[in-house]
């Protein structure tokens, strides 16, 4: 259910119905007639509102958690979880999300679990999730990162209600707008995948390894600070 | 603004500039214009998928379809002079 259009529909049906009162009682038949389509579209509204479902939720949300319950083994067993760098790096036609005690460089790491400089890292490839926007949407591509960005994480994967982009020096400073109550419930997971999406998003339209330097929830945003990573 | 948003908003301006023109033109008879919204409806909904996929309108479209098919046929038995 989505709130937002169950309330709408209300107010245009409660509305119309008054007008349709009003127009009856007096025979006005255009008053009538426009205040029927006001009540069909408040009718659609809140049919809408009230079966509103996000696609395959159901399936992928009890799913994430239970992944999210492995990372958290892994991540406890080789002793990361206390500090924990992300970066994303770009090899080949694909990413790969590294989970690590500090910053590494991307030309060592792999797919998997390793050891590089003696810190140890989890390598999570993300082939489809990064390719993903290519085919449908190239030929829509908008022109600049911010842009690019509100189209990936506002409009397609609806993370939160808008965003903002600022360039301070060499940190990226990516602030999520009002998250959607589906995103938020993330937040706290090691994998996070609203992080991730951000982050892969920026990696990918840059053409560059980003690593986060820092995230922050305040109230209902989620702000990530991040830079280019080594390559 | 989602998807969902927008979509919602360009069907709202659609029925908006639908009605707003047969009431322009003076139409008196109220089941055209229950009739042109739920054309603008079926129309809309067919040619932008987003509204369908993240909502089950199945019991919506065969309610509108019930009511359009009765408005045509009211105005076929009008026309055939048989009321």
């Amino acid at each position: 259910m989505e709130h937002r259009y169950v309330l709408a529909g209300s107010n245009a049906i409660i509305v119309s119905a008054v007008f349709i009162a009003f127009a009856t009682l007096n025979g006005n038949t255009t008053i009538l007639g426009v205040s029927i389509a006001t009540l069909i579209l408040g009718i659609v509204l809140l049919s809408i509102g009230s079966t509103y479902e996000e696609p395959i939720k159901d399936v992928l949300k009890p799913y994430v958690k239970d992944l999210t319950l492995f990372v958290n083994s892994l991540f406890e067993d080789s002793g990361i979880i206390k500090n924990l760098h992300t970066t994303v790096c770009l090899q080949g036609g694909e990413a790969l999300i590294i989970f690590s005690e500090k910053g590494l460089p991307c030309r060592n790491v792999r797919a998997g679990l390793g050891i590089v400089n003696d810190a140890a890292y989890i390598g999570i490839p993300s082939k489809y999730l990064f390719k993903q926007r290519e085919a449908a949407d190239a030929l829509k591509k908008p022109p600049d990162l911010e842009d690019t960005l509100r189209f990936d994480l506002v409009e397609k994967y609806s993370l939160c209600r808008d965003l903002e982009l600022s360039l301070d020096n060499d940190i990226i400073r990516l602030k999520l707008l009002s998250l959607t109550s589906a995103a938020s419930e993330y937040l706290t997971s090691p994998l996070n995948p609203v992080k991730i999406a951000a982050l892969l998003s920026v990696a990918k339209n840059l053409q560059k390894p980003i690593e986060l330097v820092r995230e922050e929830i305040a109230g209902n945003n989620y702000i990530l600070e991040m830079r280019g990573g080594q390559a | 603004m989602n998807t969902l948003d927008k979509s919602l908003l360009v069907f709202s301006l659609l029925l908006t500039v639908t009605t707003a023109s047969l009431a322009l033109l003076g139409e008196k008879r109220p089941e055209v214009y229950a009739a042109m919204a739920i054309l603008v409806y079926f129309v809309y909904t067919s040619i932008d998928n987003s509204i369908r996929i993240r909502a089950k309108l199945h019991l919506l479209d065969l309610s509108f379809l019930l009511i359009f098919s009765l408005i045509i046929g009211y105005r076929i038995v009008i026309i055939a002079g048989i009321l």
